[in-house]
């Protein structure tokens, strides 16, 4: 760390902004610790922090509540965390524009609570939504099973306001649902995790709330069926806003007694939830079950977070593949992980071709790390991405969490340095270790 | 003009038949559906495959001339205009529907494709490509790609960057890069979302990867019929606050609609003060109620007549007649130019207000058929280009209109895009910084700024020249 980084800091923000108690655990990424945690009160606090950051040659992990900062490389430095968690005022919300501006630290919860005031949402459910900043949603691209229907948080995001490697306050997109006027930054800094500059406010669309939910769950004898299941279900007139597979073992921790399902959400009135039921038995014939909204609520929430590693020295990858593709790859991958001793616990969003898979076990590290290199070049020949969302401590380092290497990587690295050219964000934590 | 060894390394590519050079034949190309300012380019290059597409690149960047790509030319800010680049490539033969994914609900095409093939490539599956541009019979995918263009039913489905997956990109080096991909989470920077409303300065598009959605189960349409846009737009108002997304929600006002109805006899009211045609579409059991609602909340704001379309055809009259308002002005007055800001849609009444204002205040008549639902407003200002001072009054209201949406909160473009034609009024919407950054993005792809230069930004001495504007060109 360069020396007095606290200082230069506590000098610029004064004292009250800067923490090096316990909290520098709290924000922790990849296992580096920083030496101090920096929140300030409003944007111009943060662009302080980041003046001092390029004059002092300090290294920032922009953050809001800390829930993402172990996805990605661990940074080659960092000397302050970043936090946005105290801009935390909706800026706007016009409930007949059917937009809502925030500032970065908003949490979920907050934001979902003044639109649903005007039976409006995000209809976004990502994993740890509960404690997730606007400002992380946007910058760790987080979504979940109703992406099926809504999309990500690219095709929500308007508007952006960032602090940029200088200090100054860029904004890109406006506040219009339809806006073509400069370059689209609302996409480009959508899933840049941190490492372009720091948002402090950003701009969504929003829709109307649906009135009523309705969850089923068909049955099937493996992973592989539920899969074939899902594209009938896509080729009908059923009309799912999510659409989740997922296996034995899965289903074991998701709570659902009938072993691999797939599970089927719709959402609105009264009357076309009637309609989709009966949709969904016809195409069934009769075998799956709508759940009781009670326990529907329980199994909801746990699929969204699904994601989230309960397990310290899990693997969890991400992959993102066609849909068909995926049936092809993951009865692959459940037969490896039984080979090495480990169990796969999958859930696909199998409208979106992404599927999640949990690997545990008392497995060694190096059986892990060959794991994940079979699993990476396995899904590779399938078309397949796959991301390490979450890496056991031992592979940090030996296993690349993103796995990217097309040739799109040279452009990336030009926008890296074109717009951080000293690397004050995030220095190294993204994909080609930019 | 452009050196013979240039010409003779661009015919080796592509074959003298691939060039046109004769200054008869550019002048097709001299401007695209804006007509205010005009220049023929010295040589248009048409490829027939994406990778000879790459190869003329290539020549080009050996030479450092730079060029301009254009698709089917119905871009309505100038955007194709050949103004810095004596070279345009042209991507009419890169039309080439190269996979349709069924299961996967993929398409992948060339850029030369046009809009509307997509959709009726895979129509008989029930499948469509959703964003829909008026002139979807015309445009090219590369020209949405490069404008991320939007249409009426973008409301409920989103505009281009939400149905584009991955673009091909010939860099302005010659490099191809596939920017995204077929599936849906690819990791990196979102690159394809930069691209994708460029407007062609990134580089050349020569290929796409599309989402196709469902075709919707059923659809019901109705045409409102209310004394003022401010009542319609009162209605438009409700609808939203009744929870209701409608496929698609567009206004006409009377100008318009005498318009449409002298064209193509309709039936509209010509007395009215605006209508409003509303869409929408989704599982048959949530319509009805939605339907009912509709109805009441334009009974209830005020409308003298809801007509409801009984069949396809009645529906189909209703689309007819909005897509071809634009056409049906030209019997109202020699030309037209039409403006495309955006305001927060509770700002509609408000902005309808100022246009009537900045009318009066120019002595120009001003039309308006829009995107209610979105804010998306198309004023559309008549004019004779034989009287110069009138002219120069079309130019300074539409600077004023696009002011005044600035000023509401809202946006100097909507889908038609900055091209040359709003360079001037970008600042009013970002600050030297916001710029500084959009320009260092480009350098990354362009840093010798070869791809459609002097388009988008401001920059010192390259301002167009709006002279003596001639013939309209439909848009």
């Amino acid at each position: 760390m360069p020396a007095g980084a606290e200082t230069l800091l506590r000098e610029r923000l004064g004292r009250e902004a800067v923490e090096s108690g316990d909290a520098v655990y709290r924000f922790a990424a990849g296992g580096v610790v920083p030496s101090c945690v920096v929140q300030p009160p409003d944007a111009a606090g943060i662009a302080a922090a980041v003046r001092a950051a390029r004059d002092g040659g300090l290294a920032l992990v922009p953050a809001g509540r800390a829930t993402h900062l172990d996805i990605g490389h661990p940074p080659r430095r960092y000397d302050a965390a970043l936090s946005t968690r105290r801009l935390d005022r909706i800026v706007a919300h016009d409930a007949g524009d059917m937009t809502v501006t925030a500032e970065a630290g908003v949490t979920l919860p907050a934001l979902a609570g003044t639109l649903a005031a005007a039976q409006q949402w995000l209809p976004l459910d990502p994993a740890r939504a509960a404690d997730m900043t606007v400002g992380g949603l946007l910058a760790a691209d987080r979504s979940g099973p109703l992406r099926c229907a809504y999309g990500k948080v690219r095709d929500w995001v308007i508007g952006v306001t960032v602090v940029m490697a200088d200090g100054a306050l860029v904004r890109g997109g406006g506040r219009v649902v339809k806006n073509v006027a400069g370059y689209d930054l609302p996409r480009l800094f959508a899933g840049s995790f941190g490492t372009l500059g720091v948002i402090v406010e950003a701009t969504f669309k929003v829709g109307p709330r649906p009135d009523g939910e309705a969850l089923f769950v068909w049955p099937a004898a493996t992973l592989e069926q539920a899969l074939a299941r899902a594209g009938l279900v896509l080729g009908s007139s059923v009309f799912p806003v999510l659409l989740e597979a997922v296996n034995e073992a899965a289903a074991e921790t998701l709570g659902l007694a009938a072993g691999p399902s797939l599970i089927i959400g719709c959402a609105g009135g009264a009357a076309h939830l009637l309609e989709q039921e009966r949709r969904v038995q016809a195409l069934s014939a009769g075998r799956a079950e709508r759940l009781d909204d009670e326990y529907a609520g329980g199994l909801r929430r746990a699929l969204s977070d699904f994601s989230q590693s309960a397990d310290e020295d899990g693997l969890v990858a991400r992959l993102s593949a066609l849909p068909t593709a995926l049936a092809a790859l993951l009865p692959q991958v459940e037969a490896a992980a039984a080979a090495h001793q480990l169990v796969a616990e999958v859930a696909v969003h199998a409208g979106s071709g992404v599927a999640w898979c949990e690997l545990l076990g008392a497995a060694r590290a190096e059986t892990l790390a060959e794991f994940a290199e079979w699993l990476r070049a396995t899904a590779r020949q399938h078309g397949a991405w796959v991301v390490f969302e979450s890496l056991p401590p031992g592979l940090r380092g030996r296993v690349d969490p993103w796995g990217f290497d097309a040739p799109a990587l040279r452009l990336m690295g030009g926008v890296k340095r074109a717009l951080d050219p000293a690397g004050i964000f995030s220095p190294g934590r993204f994909v080609g270790g930019l | 003009m452009l050196a013979p060894q240039v010409l003779d390394a661009l015919a080796d590519v592509v074959g003298r038949d691939g060039l046109i050079t004769r200054p008869s034949e550019a002048r097709v190309y001299e401007c695209d559906g804006w007509t205010m300012a005009r220049q023929a380019p010295d040589v248009v290059v048409l490829p027939r495959t994406p990778a000879q597409a790459a190869a003329v690149v290539r020549v080009l960047h050996r030479h450092a001339v730079a060029f301009v790509p254009r698709g089917a030319g119905t871009g309505l800010s100038g955007g194709c205009l050949p103004l810095e680049a004596p070279v345009m490539i042209c991507t009419s033969r890169l039309n080439r529907i190269v996979e349709i994914d069924l299961a996967n609900r993929r398409a992948v095409v060339e850029a030369g494709v046009v809009n509307l093939a997509v959709s009726r490539a895979v129509a008989a599956h029930d499948l469509q490509y959703a964003p829909d541009p008026s002139s979807q019979s015309a445009c090219t995918i590369g020209g949405n790609v490069a404008e991320n263009s939007g249409g009426p039913h973008t409301l409920k489905y989103g505009v281009t960057t939400n149905h584009v997956l991955g673009v091909g990109l010939v860099l302005p080096d010659g490099e191809t890069v596939e920017l995204g991909g077929a599936v849906e989470d690819v990791p990196g920077y979102d690159l394809r979302g930069l691209v994708v409303g460029g407007e062609g300065t990134f580089g050349l598009v020569t290929s796409a990867t599309l989402r196709l959605v469902r075709q919707p189960e059923a659809w019901r349409t109705l045409l409102g019929v209310f004394e003022s846009v401010g009542e319609a737009s009162h209605a438009v108002s409700g609808i939203i606050a009744a929870g209701i997304v409608p496929a698609a929600l567009e206004m006409m006002d009377r100008l318009i609609v005498q318009a449409v109805e002298a064209a193509f006899h309709f039936g509209f009211p010509t007395d009215a003060g605006a209508v409003l045609i509303v869409e929408l579409d989704g599982p048959a059991a949530e319509l009805e109620a939605q339907m009912g609602t509709v109805v009441a909340v334009c009974r209830e704001r005020g409308a003298r007549e809801v007509r409801v379309a009984e069949d396809e055809q009645q529906r189909a009259a209703l689309w007819k007649s909005r897509k071809r308002a634009f056409g049906a002005v030209g019997r109202l007055a020699p030309n037209y130019a039409t403006h495309d800001g955006v305001v927060p849609r509770t700002k509609v009444p408000d902005i309808l207000r100022a246009i009537t204002a900045i009318g009066e205040q120019h002595r120009l008549r001003i039309a308006n058929v829009f995107h209610a639902g979105d804010g998306n407003i198309h004023p559309i200002i008549l004019y004779d280009e034989r009287d110069a001072d009138e002219v120069r009054r079309v130019i300074a209201a539409g600077h004023a209109i696009l002011r005044a949406c600035v000023d509401l909160g809202g946006s100097i473009t909507g889908e038609h895009g900055v091209g040359v034609e709003k360079i001037s009024e970008l600042p009013l919407l970002f600050s030297p910084q916001d710029l500084l950054v959009m320009q260092q993005l480009r350098a990354v792809f362009d840093p010798e700024r070869r791809a459609n230069p002097g388009k988008i930004f401001p920059t010192p001495g390259a301002c167009v020249e709006v002279s003596r504007p001639r013939k309209q060109v439909p848009a």
